[in-house]
């Protein structure tokens, strides 16, 4: 069997937008049948690198997720639309059929992840095709093959060999959004820099002014513990967190510890941990 | 440029030498070729020249990269100005003040040849973020659409109406003739032929054999003559150190005082001889202007644009959600990056319309929260390619983006015809569309 799809590390993703503007240029006023009608010149985001800020100033971390089809193995568009207008190729690929999907509006509503757009003038839904018609010849997706950075990895998950499957078995890419159970075929690695919060820190010694490098944190909460030590400027962050009841120990040899508990709703910043001399 | 004569005007001060000559200044553009020709007083009108009457603009737009926009506005509509041309591919920027547009064809429209980034010749080594001189050529793809024309066309044109487009055009010569001349005067020509080159499109320049590195500045370390190919003036001849030998200051040596500035104005309080901080003319040190602006801009360089340069074009970029942001009103306007603190003060939100003004003018933005800005500063890209106000030019707010209308055009020292945009002290507010 095929079943082509990506995997997409945020970690790597550097907001160039040339994935969108590839796929613009791909897919803007032509019509690729029998996979796509053209895409309108503005208004749909068949790729999308979606700004992820987290933290506050001056402890802040910024990732961008790109946003496309997720090719879902259980698809929610296919069990609304009627008369066969959404339909998965041999490759796994689902697909619209740009001449019986003409007003089926609840295939772009049945999206979870939103990545649907309804082309008003055509009145038909449209999203990425993974390039079908590009694969057909044996090619990647425009924005893969465009993307810089490496972020974009396109395969064949059922070939053992390939780039993705052997990301997928390597047990760092996740699915986004699991629990919906709809299968999708687009991986994320580092998904934490897009869905989880994060909670930073510096510690300095008091009594020479000076950054702690190498202060031992303890974080704990939410039935987990983690440690870590502080960089060359005393700064510490626990990443991949999600909301709850918190508390931070800070120790460094000579001088006496500090904690501080607080409540994780986003992502925190928890200020400076001045050590005074034990 | 590098010629020490002429008639010139710093771009910077074109609307003061417009409106108000005569205007004396230091220095001539990129001083490339001596330290010296920084120094040098020159004056508009120059002795033996008329003033100018006409400004006739090839290129894109740039309006939106001078500072304080607004003196450039009242420059285009001044009597002193007669007229003005422009020749635009698009209807952008300072377009519209125009008393003649052409219409220029794009890049893809026409013929040309040239290295790929190699800035006018100007810039040293811009070529090494290619790994290796490149020459490309670069082909018409489509014959220019309407009327449009390339940009020597149109001037192959008005030479032919002045009566000297046989001397202009050396006979004649296409945009595809040059390019094949300037192909067989240089070495290109040596290593492949015409054919070759028009069907590969590009010739990637050789190392010279057998190859030797040439480690920067080594030569200076060593104490011997400069081996790499540095641009600039070439050292030595001064304070003992033999031609070619010795860096470009005048004492031959690194230099933490420039003797050179030392000689020239030891005074200078803006650009001391020996660099140091001094506290802003306008930032947080200047209380009256800070009670009334607390906010201080910031305007790099645009990501998604180059200079104003793919912004304004009603392309794709526009989409892109850090390049600008359509309002509610399905105009799309450029972005002003503030601290959510300073945003609650305002009763600003994500994607607000604000206006970001100042004495000097006002722009209208839409407004991005981030904690990527500290509080009291906020950030919006400069040299948008848009100038576009809502009511009488240069004296109603802009929704372009054109943020240089809010920045100060003081230069960075009274000896140096240096910008100076980073000082720059602003207030925003909600704006009601």
């Amino acid at each position: 069997m095929t079943r082509y799809g990506m995997v997409i590390d945020l970690s790597k993703c550097i907001a160039c937008y040339g994935c969108f503007a590839a796929c613009k240029d791909e897919h803007w006023d032509n019509d690729y049948p029998p996979y796509t009608a053209g895409q309108p010149r503005f208004g749909q985001f068949w790729i999308n690198p979606v700004k992820k800020e987290r933290g506050e100033y001056p402890f802040v971390r910024v990732a961008y997720m790109p946003m496309l089809c997720q090719q879902c193995g259980d698809a929610p568009c296919m069990d609304a639309a009627k008369d066969g207008a959404v339909f998965r190729k041999k490759n796994g690929v689902v697909v619209f059929d740009p001449v019986k999907s003409v007003g089926q509006r609840q295939i772009m509503e049945a999206c979870p992840y939103g990545v649907v757009y309804w082309n008003e003038e055509k009145n038909i839904p449209q999203k990425c095709t993974l390039c079908a018609h590009r694969i057909d010849e044996g090619k990647t997706p425009r924005c893969v093959q465009f993307c810089p950075s490496g972020c974009l990895t396109f395969g064949d998950f059922d070939d053992p060999k390939s780039d993705v499957a052997k990301l997928l078995a390597s047990g760092k890419a996740e699915v986004f959004h699991p629990e919906w159970e709809n299968k999708p075929t687009i991986y994320y690695s580092n998904l934490k820099k897009g869905t989880s919060s994060l909670v930073g820190g510096a510690v300095a010694l008091h009594d020479v002014n000076e950054c702690a490098e190498g202060a031992v944190v303890v974080l704990t909460g939410e039935g987990k513990r983690r440690q870590t030590k502080t960089d060359a400027f005393g700064n510490f962050e626990f990443d991949g967190l999600q909301p709850g009841n918190y508390s931070v120990r800070v120790k460094a040899r000579g001088y006496k510890p500090q904690a501080a508990k607080f409540e994780l709703e986003t992502s925190k910043y928890l200020g400076t941990f001045d050590l005074a001399k034990s | 440029m590098n010629n020490p004569l002429g008639q010139h005007i710093p771009r910077l001060l074109t609307p003061e030498c417009i409106t108000s000559p005569p205007v004396k200044w230091r220095g001539k553009g990129f001083c490339g070729n001596s330290t010296e020709m920084q120094f040098k007083e020159y004056k508009y009108p120059e002795d033996g020249f008329s003033a100018g009457h006409m400004f006739w603009r090839y290129g894109g737009a740039y309006i939106g990269t001078m500072t304080n926009t607004n003196r450039w506005v009242k420059m285009y509509q001044h009597p002193n100005l007669e007229f003005v041309v422009s020749q635009a591919n698009y209807l952008e920027g300072e377009a519209k003040f125009a008393d003649l547009v052409l219409p220029a064809c794009t890049n893809f429209e026409r013929w040309d040849i040239g290295e790929w980034a190699n800035c006018s010749g100007y810039i040293p080594h811009s070529s090494t973020g290619c790994n290796r001189r490149v020459i490309v050529f670069m082909k018409k793809a489509i014959e220019p659409l309407g009327e449009s024309k390339s940009d020597y066309e149109i001037f192959a044109m008005v030479a032919k109406k002045l009566g000297f487009y046989e001397k202009f055009t050396d006979g004649g010569k296409t945009d595809l003739d040059w390019v094949k001349l300037m192909f067989e005067k240089t070495d290109i020509a040596k290593y492949t032929t015409w054919e070759q080159f028009e069907k590969k499109g590009y010739f990637v320049v050789p190392l010279q054999k057998p190859y030797k590195a040439y480690p920067a500045l080594r030569w200076f370390a060593e104490g011997r003559p400069r081996d790499t190919w540095d641009w600039g003036p070439a050292g030595g001849g001064t304070m003992g150190y033999p031609d070619g030998c010795g860096l470009a200051t005048q004492s031959g040596k690194v230099e933490f005082e420039s003797q050179s500035l030392l000689r020239f104005d030891p005074n200078d309080k803006e650009r001391p001889p020996v660099a140091h901080y001094i506290p802003s003319w306008e930032g947080h040190h200047t209380t009256a202007l800070y009670k009334k602006y607390p906010l201080q801009l910031i305007t790099p360089h645009p990501r998604y644009s180059f200079h104003t340069m793919y912004d304004g074009k009603e392309s794709w970029m526009n989409e892109v959600p850090e390049h600008r942001v359509k309002g509610k009103d399905g105009y799309y306007y450029w972005i002003l990056r503030i601290n959510p603190k300073d945003a609650e003060k305002r009763k600003i939100k994500e994607g607000d319309l604000v206006k970001a003004h100042n004495d000097r003018g006002a722009v209208i933005l839409a407004a991005q929260l981030t904690e990527r800005v500290p509080p009291g500063v906020v950030h919006s890209w400069e040299s948008c390619a848009i100038y576009d106000p809502i009511g009488k030019p240069g004296h109603s707010p802009d929704r372009g983006g054109c943020i240089n209308l809010l920045t100060p055009h003081r230069f960075v020292s009274k000896n140096a015809c240096g910008m100076a945009p980073g000082s720059c002290l602003i207030e925003a507010e909600k704006w009601e569309a």
